[in-house]
């Protein structure tokens, strides 16, 4: 049982359970600026900065396969696009010498940023045909500010899940 | 996991999410399926998340909604004196008009069974505008069916679950339907122009018998489960010219159809593939749109969506039209689903 516990992936995948309960129930009424706060989203990209590109890509795989779960959106665009965000910031995150907690915090919220527009883009490739929305640029500051503050706890939290411990450079 | 390289996973991981993608768009009814077996499983968790998350929740309310909400109690509250004096004249109009339909025999226009539901959750993403509400398969709500409050349509259905579904609403960019423009003229009750008051009216209810049912508007709705008989707004076939028509010397009221299609929730609606013609020409700010209904509609016709609130003319192109829905989605309590569902499918 205890073993069960320790795997890294598991503990991830019952991560991604707790966050969407969260997103679905808290961040559909708390919306600070009328924008919906995207902690997946957050999960996902923290995942890339602490466990590098790949675990980033997967575990962006598998919070987007729930998330689309419980959308109306198109089944698959959520993986694709939180996949890219996940190996994006791992990858963003290699590039970089001595990573800080601000400079983690930064990569967040522009992978969120960044995920946020690429979801509109997606839907526009796979979605029926539909205008993106004007406040898009809105949404995306937005999501990526909240994102970069919740930043170092969600890191905290994908370290404690991926089993790995602080590195002090 | 470290055999592989960061670039085959890259690819892994695309090519699979597009093999979903493509699964979706070819066995959409399987996709459904799934989502509506993870919504059972996934339930008794959001429940749970929902109870412990309540204090923040309120918390978040409390100190962004404050001001608003003492503003808006102290509308109600004139409202609902208002209302309460109303409510006497009213009823002898009732009787008036209940003795005249009886007398001249004339019909009503056709009940749709309603069930009434609460909203209970918001759109868990940005990108999609979804309601939540309390009732479900269990109480005859489909895919597909509308949804109305008692300023006109919400949205559509399109997840149900046992007790719950999930509603899309017209400001969703994925909504589309056809409605058609109309002035307001030849609606009975139309609603007032948005210059005036917030009063709207509510499409009178009705019994089995075709009788217009008195409620006490001191009531509040009954919380969920109760079935009621909703009276869909009645137009008359033929066009009635009224004063005011349109360049080219057009009717306004003539009908002119086309398809709403929701733009995210800071952009209003869109009415398009009007034809490029005089009618469409004519349509003017504050004009009615209403469902078109036919048989293939997911609505039912002459159901209120919204006023006319731009028109943007193109060149060599029809015009398109921004609606301005009469609902105001931002702030949904309790709304009504529709048990309707079009005529091609009642009859396969």
């Amino acid at each position: 049982m205890l073993y069960v516990l320790r795997q890294p992936w598991l503990r991830l995948t019952a991560l991604a359970f707790l966050v969407l309960a969260i997103q679905t129930t808290l961040c559909a009424e708390m919306k600070p600026f009328g924008e919906t706060m995207d902690l997946m989203l957050l999960a996902v990209a923290a995942t890339g900065i602490v466990g590098g590109s790949q675990s980033g890509a997967l575990a962006g795989f598998v919070f987007g396969v729930i998330f689309d779960l419980v959308l109306v959106t198109p089944f698959g665009l959520s993986p694709l696009v939180y996949g890219l965000v996940g190996f994006a910031a791992g990858y963003a995150q290699a590039l970089t010498f001595a990573p800080t907690w601000y400079l983690n915090a930064g990569l967040v919220a522009a992978a969120s940023a960044l995920g946020v527009f690429g979801l509109a883009a997606a839907q526009q490739v796979v979605g029926p045909r539909a205008p993106v929305e004007s406040s898009i640029v809105q949404t995306a500051f937005v999501v990526g500010i909240v994102n970069g503050l919740l930043a170092p706890i969600s890191v905290l939290v994908q370290r404690w899940c991926l089993g790995l411990k602080r590195v002090i450079v | 996991m470290k055999r592989f390289s960061r670039r085959r996973v890259l690819l892994l991981l695309v090519l699979t999410s597009v093999l979903l993608i493509t699964f979706n768009n070819t066995s959409n009814e399987a996709v459904g399926d799934i989502r509506s077996g993870f919504g059972y499983i996934f339930r008794p968790f959001k429940g749970a998340a929902k109870v412990v998350t309540r204090p923040v929740r309120n918390m978040w309310r409390g100190i962004t909604n404050y001001d608003d909400l003492e503003r808006q109690n102290l509308a109600l509250r004139d409202q609902l004196a208002r209302q309460a004096g109303n409510a006497a004249a009213a009823e002898a109009f009732v009787q008036e008009h209940n003795e005249l339909l009886k007398l001249q025999q004339l019909p009503i226009g056709p009940n749709i069974s309603t069930v009434t539901a609460q909203v209970i959750g918001g759109s868990p993403r940005g990108d999609q505008q979804t309601v939540e509400i309390n009732q479900g398969s269990r109480r005859g709500v489909r895919v597909g069916m509308p949804v109305v409050n008692g300023s006109g349509l919400v949205g559509k259905v399109t997840e149900v679950y046992a007790d719950g579904a999930i509603v899309r609403l017209i400001t969703d960019p994925q909504f589309v339907l056809s409605v058609r423009i109309t002035c307001a003229a030849f609606v009975p009750g139309a609603i007032e122009p948005p210059t005036t008051t917030t009063t709207t009216t509510v499409p009178i209810p009705t019994n089995a018998n075709g009788e217009v049912v008195i409620t006490d508007p001191t009531v509040p709705p009954s919380s969920t489960t109760t079935t009621t008989i909703f009276s869909v707004f009645t137009a008359p076939e033929s066009v009635v010219p009224i004063a005011g028509t349109g360049s080219s010397g057009v009717t306004r009221c003539d009908r002119e159809t086309g398809s709403i299609r929701g733009r995210g929730r800071n952009d209003p609606p869109q009415v398009g593939l009007l034809n490029d013609d005089a009618l469409s020409r004519a349509i003017l700010v504050n004009d009615q749109v209403l469902t078109a209904g036919g048989t293939d509609s997911l609505a039912p016709p002459n159901l209120p969506v919204g006023r006319v609130s731009r028109v943007i003319e193109r060149k060599g192109d029809a015009p398109i039209v921004e609606v301005k829905p009469n609902a105001d989605l931002d702030h949904l309590n309790f709304v009504e689903v529709l048990l309707y569902l079009p005529v091609s499918e009642v009859g396969g």
